[in-house]
């Protein structure tokens, strides 16, 4: 039952694992306010990464990344936005990732820092 | 974070300096240019970014405002790329102790950090100099143009990866001077005035009219060696000296049209088809960039077929003709550009082109023929100062082996005119006859009695205009020049009238 939803958690769950061990301290996970959601919110050493995780069984729709478009990167940007206000994080570099994770006879995790900018 | 660097912007021949700058901040991630760019700077930021990647630097992660002062000036070219990645690198620690306050930045970025060639260098680093920079940071490609310009140092990079080094002191780049400034110009010699047999009156007519820059109208049937005659013109002028060449090359480069080439030596030869446009003649478009007469500038404009040309084009010229420059206005700028020329023309006096032809019968009626004239008005002609018709050539000159007048014999005897007249002229800011104002025209071309009763019984049977009367003075001092003499004489005078009859023979 609702495998899609089982998908993605289970991806977002592969890309915490991986941004812990690479040293990310993980802020927030499915951040959510009333302009939308980020799935990770995490600092990088000081920079503020606000990361969007996609999963996908396979590449027939296109890769992950690709549906990252632009409505969802301002989406993003104006939760984001919001997240900054509402902590005062005025002074803060902030970053946008996306990360993709192929969970297939091996599960395998693409990350892109700095994906997009406003 | 932040940083200010130094670039240009042309407007018209005119450079402004403009100062990039750059900040940096927390925030969001953001390229943001204010200051009023127009398209291509815009779009810088795309290739700022990839060139400084590609470079191998770290593009900053920053918020990241550029601003282009003085904010009120539009700002167009893509010559603000280097600026722009310089300023953001200064800006980002990645250059430092080196001041900006004495250098300019000029050149377009590709996506792989190469520093492109950009159109307008020469106009903006004569401008840059003017304005008190020392050092041009310019792309390799415009360094043969850019290096005739002494007293700025010109720094020539390839890529941004150079360009860092330079600033930061790695690999100084050594200021480039071009060797070769004031050389002698190379004439064409598959263009010669000996290959044109017979025609001496043609020649004459060239002669006088390169001599004192005047405008050339000739009038002939086809074949009889009109355009043959027109191309050989360039190669009977004088040398442009170097401030002419200068003032062409300037033109040329805003155009994009000075290739390879590092200064223009030769006089510029235009010879634009009938079917241009007015705006392709004059100069225009959004931001207004030089039409033929600007390209022609110090050179020779010619109009074959000029009856071919739609009337409202040879209009056009009447106020380049008289001025030597353009003013071109349109909503986004109001721009100068000098244009003087020698104006030669040559047409074919009907349709058929046979009219007043000894050899073959001209089939036009009296109504086409009117037609055909009346595209050229009366105040159009009386700008040209000397009117020719030339006959076809007969068989006997053509196969004859006697050598005619070369143009090297030819460009002695204009020479010789030329100098006489830069003496003559010596202070002022002309220097051929055909430039000569009232006041001048008073001065240098006085008449002898006996001339002036001359003058007077030509003025009153070919009723001529005022101005005819003063370019006939002027062809008469040249062809004293040409003649080396003093003063004006009859016979001086009467060749100069004649050059003047035929407009009376065509348009009555």
């Amino acid at each position: 039952m609702n495998t899609h939803i089982n998908t993605g958690k289970f991806g977002e769950q592969v890309a915490l694992n991986y941004l812990t061990e690479k040293g990310y301290s993980v802020l927030e996970t499915n951040y959510r306010n009333k302009i939308g959601e980020v799935d990770i919110i995490a600092y990088d050493n000081d920079i503020l990464a606000f990361i969007e995780v996609k999963t996908r069984m396979g590449n027939d729709y296109g890769y992950a990344y690709e549906s990252v478009n632009s409505r969802k990167q301002k989406k993003i940007a104006n939760t984001s936005l919001m997240y900054i206000q509402k902590n005062k994080l005025y002074d803060v570099q902030v970053r946008f990732d996306v990360i993709e994770v192929y969970p297939m006879e091996k599960v395998s995790i693409n990350h892109f820092e700095n994906a997009f900018s406003l | 974070m932040y940083s200010k660097v130094k670039t240009c912007v042309l407007q018209g021949l005119d450079g402004h300096i403009v100062d990039v700058e750059v900040d940096l901040s927390r925030g969001m991630p953001m390229f943001t240019i204010v200051g009023l760019p127009d398209a291509a700077i815009k779009e810088s930021k795309e290739r700022v970014r990839t060139a400084i990647r590609n470079s191998g630097f770290e593009f900053p992660l920053s918020r990241i405002t550029v601003n282009l002062a003085p904010a009120n000036l539009k700002k167009d070219g893509s010559q603000m790329d280097m600026a722009i990645a310089a300023g953001i690198l200064i800006a980002d620690g990645k250059i430092q102790e080196f001041s900006t306050e004495d250098k300019a930045f000029l050149g377009e970025l590709s996506l792989d950090g190469t520093v492109n060639p950009i159109d307008g260098a020469l106009p903006m680093v004569i401008s840059l100099r003017e304005l008190g920079i020392s050092q041009c940071i310019i792309p390799y490609g415009n360094k043969d143009e850019c290096g005739i310009i002494e007293d700025v140092e010109i720094i020539p990079v390839k890529d941004l990866a150079e360009l860092v080094d330079h600033l930061s002191g790695e690999s100084v780049i050594r200021s480039y001077v071009s060797d070769d400034h004031n050389d002698a110009s190379v004439y064409n010699p598959l263009y010669d005035f000996s290959d044109i047999k017979g025609q001496e009156g043609l020649k004459r007519a060239m002669e006088v009219s390169a001599a004192g820059a005047h405008n050339l109208l000739i009038v002939g049937p086809p074949g009889s060696g009109k355009t043959m005659a027109a191309r050989r013109i360039p190669g009977i002028l004088p040398h442009l000296s170097f401030e002419e060449s200068i003032e062409v090359t300037k033109i040329y480069s805003i155009s994009g049209l000075l290739g390879k080439s590092r200064l223009m030596k030769e006089r510029p030869f235009r010879a634009p088809h009938h079917s241009s446009s007015g705006v392709a003649i004059i100069g225009g478009g959004r931001i207004p960039k030089p039409g033929e007469v600007s390209l022609a500038h110090n050179g020779v404009l010619f109009f074959d077929e000029l009856p071919e040309f739609q009337k409202s084009v040879l209009e056009v010229l009447r106020q380049p003709l008289e001025d030597g420059f353009v003013h071109i206005s349109r909503a986004n700028a109001s721009l100068s550009y000098p244009s003087d020329f020698m104006f030669v023309a040559s047409m074919n006096p009907c349709p058929c082109g046979y009219y007043g032809d000894p050899l073959h019968q001209c089939t036009c009626s009296q109504n086409h023929i009117d037609r055909y004239l009346g595209k050229i008005s009366h105040p159009l002609l009386d700008r040209i100062d000397l009117h020719i018709e030339v006959l076809p050539v007969k068989y006997e000159e053509l196969n004859t082996d006697l050598p005619s007048k070369s143009s090297d014999e030819m460009r002695k005897s204009v020479s010789v005119a030329r100098e006489i007249q830069k003496e003559r002229f010596e202070g002022l800011t002309i220097y051929t006859n055909s430039q000569m104002g009232n006041k001048e025209i008073k001065k240098f071309c006085k008449l002898t009695t006996s001339s002036e009763q001359i003058m007077k019984s030509a003025f009153d049977k070919l009723r001529f205009s005022g101005r005819t009367y003063n370019k006939i003075l002027k062809v008469a001092r040249t062809l004293a020049d040409l003649n080396k003499s003093e003063n004006i004489d009859d016979k001086h005078l009467l060749e100069a009238i004649q050059y003047r009859s035929l407009d009376k023979k065509y348009w009555g």
